[in-house]
């Protein structure tokens, strides 16, 4: 138990050491532009978590994050580097969008059957690269980062063609906007935050349970840590590829359908690909090691940095700029800690005498 | 060793605690001397929300650089703030709602959306749009007649014209844009009834690269003048303009300046004039709801030459001839003798 609590703080360090000298070197930024360090931080801090509202905000913001992180997080975690969660989102929004406009029903129908064709459409196009993977031996990494323009640019031209809403000033490449009895219903009156957080948290730890608990979780786990001995235990490496790609590729496509039906209410091109959520949600997953709850909460952090971000430019003269310093500074800690720890796992090597 | 280190910490945070009592102490001493001397209500909050980065777009550019003047003439506190993407746009919408602000100003039908939401969900907190229309009755709509300005630019292009062809580069086949087609065909049909028009669509606001190659299909076609209506494409219609000799105008600022031998109009909006007046009303008390436009008469929108002056010399292909035969025709429309129809309600 103590050997535990000891291995979990440490994986806790890590991460905090990154956002401390993160911090840090945005401090730096901030004095350079010739703001108030202490102000920036005080307003950043107010803007993810100043209130209840602001805490709201950052929960909204955060949710697409996390259920794009578990599904990043589970691929990572069966050893398959899946970067498409962009396209996948996408495609999920869209078919939640179009769903919801075009299938007869009541409102709460509608919803769920959009959800459900949201899971579908990512999952599908997450499939599809790994089944070229299997089948044509195409490198994972490249087909999942390359089908993200095929996916981004096809729905773009969707909405900007047949699907395009000419009602109004008609002069922005959206689907019509969902029936209000479709909309996934807000939190809280007036504030941004959705039901779909509530569904990102339960994703969280049913992932969690999954990946501890069950028999294809261990699998799953045992394939990204050693393909070796997983194909030696019996696990077929192509069929648990299909699946976890399956899976991975389903929460960002519901990561893509809950910001549909609960923030924009309608496909509008670029609405899922400018605020980078499925870059965010791969940070996230590799902050926390792929840890399902660790994601979310990183997830939670990242977002917390975004929407942050906004009230420094709202309430400080510091550009918005400031904040993707911080961001990206992250990101370079993060991958630090990547190499360090391959540094480490060499040197073991070395001491056991096994390089190859 | 403990001990020692505790103390250092209690000793650090004793000296902040006072220097924190101390600060305040001044702080409060400055609020009094403010109240004494100022001795007025509190101050007027007023943000300005762009549902984008201002960047290079003169059409945001503008509108900042009027709603900062009105805040300092009219004392008003002002705020303007950028968004990165629509859902980071909705949520500084609804932030301004919960800092209070007095009234809450935004741009653009990319605002459409959110606004209806969040003006809906606040129909005791008045807000303002700039360049389209939303029908709220806690909502102010400020919106330009294009047409009219464009109407002037296409009555120079007519009489400018020596091959009888001109071209306009547009950014989006939709609606909105008909303020500038339509109002131009009227406006050269009027001066020029022999008149060609080509119109071409980039198909997006940010494209200068397939901007500049309409305009080249354009001149290649035999246009001699080619209007740029497409935001920042527009750069690429002056690029091409340079390259192949034609002449051409601009939109929203005066550009002349870019490249006065080619660049020889500039159809103009005045943004900054909308976003310094709507503060101004606010702050007067005489705010409004429901929509009002801008035109000629206004002053909301013009152009070049005709309605203001410019830095840059006229160029010899539009000549005083035509720049005085189209201030008659503004003073035409500004006086109501001539009406241009405005495209969106036919």
């Amino acid at each position: 138990m103590n050997s535990k609590l000891t291995q979990f703080a440490g994986a806790l360090v890590q991460p905090i050491v990154a956002v401390l000298l993160a911090l840090l070197i945005g401090a730096l930024a901030i004095f350079l532009v010739g703001g108030s360090v202490m102000e920036t931080y005080a307003e950043m801090w107010k803007g993810a978590f100043g209130s209840f509202y602001f805490v709201t905000n950052t929960l909204s913001r955060a949710t697409p994050i996390i259920l794009v992180g578990l599904g990043t997080a589970l691929a990572f975690r069966a050893g398959f580097f899946n970067l498409g969660a962009e396209g996948q989102m996408i495609l999920g929004g869209l078919c939640a969008a179009i769903t919801a406009l075009y299938v007869p029903g009541p409102g709460w129908y509608k919803l769920v059957l959009a959800l459900i064709s949201g899971i579908v459409a990512g999952g599908i196009w997450s499939a599809f690269a790994g089944w070229m993977d299997a089948k044509f031996r195409m490198n994972l990494l490249i087909t999942t980062l390359l089908l993200n323009y095929i996916a981004s640019l096809f729905a773009g031209y969707l909405v900007a063609y047949p699907l395009k809403d000419t009602t109004g000033s008609a002069a922005m490449a959206q689907t019509k906007m969902i029936d209000q009895s479709a909309w996934l219903p807000k939190l809280f009156q007036g504030m941004s935050l959705h039901a779909g957080f509530l569904i990102a948290l339960a994703g969280a730890i049913l992932l969690f349970l999954f990946m501890k608990y069950t028999v294809s979780g261990y699998e799953t786990r045992m394939l990204g840590n050693n393909p070796l001995f997983a194909a030696y235990g019996g696990v077929q490496r192509g069929k648990l590829m299909f699946y976890s790609m399956l899976a991975s590729g389903g929460f960002a496509g519901l990561a893509g359908a809950v910001e549909v039906l609960g923030t924009q209410y309608r496909y509008l091109d670029g609405s899922l690909s400018t605020p980078g959520y499925a870059w965010s949600g791969i940070m996230a997953t590799l902050l926390a090691g792929s840890h399902p709850l660790g994601t979310a909460f990183a997830a939670l952090l990242l977002a917390a940095l975004q929407t942050g971000g906004m009230g420094v430019e709202r309430n400080t003269e510091v550009p918005l700029e400031i904040a993707s310093v911080i961001q990206a500074t992250l990101i370079l800690f993060v991958s630090a800690k990547l190499s360090y720890s391959f540094l480490k796992r060499r040197k073991a090597r070395a001491q056991s005498g096994t390089i190859s | 060793m403990k001990k020692g280190i505790l103390l250092a910490v209690v000793l650090i945070l004793l000296s902040s605690l006072f220097v924190a009592c101390g600060k305040k102490e001044n702080n409060n001493t400055a609020a009094e001397n403010n109240a004494g001397a100022g001795d007025k209500a509190p101050m007027k909050k007023v943000a300005l929300v762009l549902p984008e980065k201002i960047g290079v777009n003169a059409f945001f550019v503008q509108m900042d650089e009027g709603f900062k003047k009105a805040g300092k003439e009219f004392n008003v506190e002002t705020k303007t703030i950028e968004s990165t993407d629509p859902a980071a746009f909705e949520q500084n919408l609804r932030s301004t709602v919960a800092e209070n602000y007095d009234l809450i100003i935004t741009a653009t039908f990319q605002a459409e959306d959110a606004l209806k939401k969040v003006a809906a969900e606040n129909p005791e907190k008045p807000f303002a749009i700039i360049d389209t229309v939303v029908d709220l009755p806690n909502v102010r709509s400020v919106v330009f007649r294009e047409y009219e300005a464009s109407y002037l630019l296409g009555a120079a292009a007519g009489l400018a014209t020596k091959s009888n062809k001109v071209g306009m580069v547009v950014a989006i086949d939709a609606p909105l844009l008909k303020k500038y087609t339509e109002g131009f065909k009227e406006g050269l049909k009027y001066t020029n009834p022999k008149a060609e028009m080509l119109v071409n669509y980039v198909g997006g606001f940010t494209d200068p690269a397939k901007a500049k190659e309409l305009a080249l299909l354009q001149f290649s076609k035999g246009a001699d003048f080619i209007a740029g209506a497409s935001a920042v494409g527009d750069l690429g219609v002056f690029e091409a303009a340079k390259e192949k000799g034609f002449f051409t105008s601009g939109q929203d600022i005066d550009n002349t300046g870019v490249d006065p031998e080619h660049v020889v109009l500039a159809q103009l909006k005045g943004t900054d004039t909308v976003a310094y007046e709507t503060v101004k009303s606010f702050s007067e008390g005489n705010f409004a709801y429901g929509a009002v436009d801008y035109g000629l008469k206004e002053d909301g929108v013009g152009l070049t030459y005709v309605t203001r002056d410019s830095q840059t010399p006229l160029n010899p292909f539009i000549g005083q001839a035509t720049v005085d035969k189209v201030k008659a025709i503004k003073d035409d429309i500004v006086s109501g003798k001539l009406v241009v129809k405005n495209p969106l309600n036919p």
